[in-house]
């Protein structure tokens, strides 16, 4: 099953039975039901779901109002950088509700538009803009293991957030399961593990952000064509203020991979590395995105360049 | 006229005074914008917001705020930072909520309340709850994008909304002509198919019968209802300085009112911009200032 249609059947499942629930936004359950999104999703009881007119800033608004009436609500967006327009209600409303307790949950569940040839718009693919900005945490689904967790689990939990996916993943197969969940490495008050294990090789780890896991799987590949074999872990959430349990786990390493294919700072690979220290012995290196001719801001492929060859010689040809 | 909404006027002007002499010593760190003049309306809508349904107000709130007998001592405490506070100090005057008074969101920013309230009347929908949701918001909103996107959702899903706009015919010192075109808010309701309901006069009696009026209309059609109130916000006051030696006007906006007192029945401006003096002439003169007197008899702890 590909990674829409999974997700697709996560959600139709999740909210077949609930009650007091509202689903809206701009063209879901309706015509392409967002890529699929939305599609065949039926609700009972007295719950709705509402094609909405396209005024973003108030459906932001409208999810808080339903929050606050003690309603779940979640609001389906084609494109992640629609939300921009609803920044006062993700900032100044919910920093006025948060400090009060919540009875229902808020969700903001959005497309981030990475699949190519969108132009300016597009720039914005980077899940961790938004939190840093308005303080919220958000996240993002790339496999099986996300998907269940955070549909599941997550989206029912009293509060706000924000859950992407990327549409440049929407016709792929789903990726890998986890291959473990300590239960260690779950924080507090529900939130989803503050990374996730892929595999389990000793020579090198590779550590993904935002939607970077199937670039992940690529270099995991092709450094195992070398008889190298490596861990790959997966951040997938933001607002991440104590890295210990991640680099509990580092530090058993020689050599670090971070890739993070945003298109804006990572404020996450940052914070990792610093957290290193000096850990490990032969190096932290990062895969980030260059901006080269400014071509994130005009219709281009929005593939993340990257040579194999290199990243192997980086790893464990220069030391 | 009711005898209890008089007295409820005089009370609300009364305790805004207190409010305003706290102010010119100081008392307050927070900014906390009189509603001098607004008391009609504040009362009139506060008389038709039943137990089940809620009010959503916005960064002029306080005359709303201040029509609960009970709270008077706490607004003050919150307006001082105190924890004994309303909502102990964490909301101070602009974001002030009340949700045993049926407030559950104050919002300082402008045309913000607008969708919280929209989708707070969709959830009353979706529980099939029997309530109104009413909004207060103001003629700068108005020009804000999120005023028009509310009205449609709100059209749309023929939500159980009153949207009230107080015009006062200003934003921070600047009158609405010198800021943009009209906008004929009865012809914007009219091309949504809205209900539009204009206000005017400061008669509290006329006023809560006419929002009781609408109340019944937005339940029986359900179809939201915007209602525009004229009103003036009293306190202005003339500048005199170097630069303005002949003295510059300066309408009333946030902060104290240098120039109102207790005086006068607590009658700010003698013209029907005054609820106070509408209402002296509705119930004459001797009954005015014996209610006057039993009002202010209720607040010696915050006049000595």
């Amino acid at each position: 099953m590909n990674y829409i249609n999974y997700i697709n059947d996560l959600l139709k499942k999740e909210f077949s039975d609930k009650t007091d629930t509202v689903l809206f936004g701009q063209n879901i359950g309706t015509g392409s039901c967002l890529s699929g999104l939305t599609r065949g999703i039926e609700l009972q009881h007295n719950s709705t779901l509402l094609n909405t007119p396209n005024c973003e800033n108030t459906l932001v608004g409208v999810g808080m109002g339903l929050m606050l009436g003690g309603v779940n609500a979640t609001y389906f967006v084609k494109q992640l950088d629609f939300t921009i327009l609803g920044l006062d209600q993700m900032l100044n409303t919910y920093n006025l509700l948060r400090i009060r307790e919540q009875n229902a949950a808020f969700n903001i569940f959005a497309i981030v538009v990475d699949s190519g040839y969108e132009g300016g718009q597009a720039s914005f693919n980077n899940v961790q803009g938004m939190s840093a900005l308005c303080d919220i945490p958000c996240y993002s689904i790339q496999s099986k293991q996300d998907a269940d967790y955070i549909i599941q689990d997550l989206m029912p939990t009293p509060g706000f957030r924000i859950i992407c996916v990327s549409q440049r993943m929407f016709r792929e197969t789903l990726i890998r399961d986890a291959i473990e969940l300590p239960t260690d490495m779950l924080s507090v008050d529900r939130m989803p593990p503050q990374f996730t294990r892929y595999s389990n090789g000793a020579d090198a780890a590779i550590v993904c952000f935002n939607f970077s896991l199937p670039y992940g799987i690529e270099i995991e590949n092709y450094l195992q064509s070398k008889s190298k074999a490596s861990s790959l872990f997966s951040v997938n959430c933001t607002q991440i203020s104590d890295w210990s349990s991640l680099t509990n786990e580092l530090i058993n390493f020689e050599r670090v991979l971070l890739i993070d294919d945003s298109k804006s700072p990572s404020i996450s690979i940052n914070d990792l590395k610093a957290n290193l220290k000096d850990q490990p012995a032969k190096g932290v290196f990062k895969l980030v995105r260059q901006n080269k001719n400014n071509d994130w801001y005009k219709p281009s492929s929005e593939v993340f360049e990257y040579d194999l060859d290199n990243i192997y010689q980086d790893l464990f040809d220069s030391q | 006229m009711h005898k209890r909404l008089g007295e409820k006027l005089i009370n609300n002007r009364i305790k805004q005074l207190i409010v305003n002499e706290m102010y010119n010593t100081k008392k307050f760190k927070v900014p906390i914008h009189l509603a001098l003049g607004h008391e009609a309306i504040a009362i009139a809508i506060t008389e038709n917001v039943s137990s089940l349904d809620s009010l959503v107000l916005s960064h002029r709130n306080i005359h709303y705020n201040l029509c609960q007998e009970a709270h008077f001592k706490t607004i003050i405490d919150e307006y001082l930072g105190k924890a004994s506070g309303l909502v102990q100090g964490t909301a101070g005057s602009m974001n002030l909520f009340n949700s045993d008074a049926n407030i559950p969101y104050t919002s300082s920013i402008l045309g913000n309340n607008l969708s919280v309230a929209t989708g707070m009347a969709l959830a009353s929908k979706v529980k099939s709850k029997k309530c109104v949701t009413f909004v207060v918001t103001g003629d700068g909103a108005m020009e804000e994008g999120a005023f028009y996107e509310a009205l449609v959702f709100a059209k749309t899903y023929s939500l159980k909304l009153i949207i009230l706009v107080e015009n006062n015919h200003w934003s921070l010192a600047t009158r609405i002509e010198e800021r943009r075109c009209e906008i004929d808010l009865s012809i914007m309701c009219q091309s949504l198919g809205i209900n539009y309901v204009p206000l005017s006069g400061n008669d509290v009696n006329f006023y809560t019968d006419e929002i009781a009026k609408a109340k019944r209309q937005v339940v029986t059609e359900n179809n939201p209802v915007v209602i525009e109130c004229e009103l003036h916000s009293l306190g202005d006051w003339i500048m005199t300085n170097e630069a303005n030696p002949n003295g510059k006007y300066i309408n009333y906006h946030a902060g104290p009112a240098p120039e109102v007192n207790f005086e006068n029945g607590a009658i700010i401006h003698e013209s029907k911009n005054d609820p106070l003096f509408v209402l002296k002439r509705a119930i004459g003169e001797e009954r005015f200032e014996q209610t006057y007197r039993e009002q202010m008899s209720n607040f010696f702890e915050y006049l000595v």
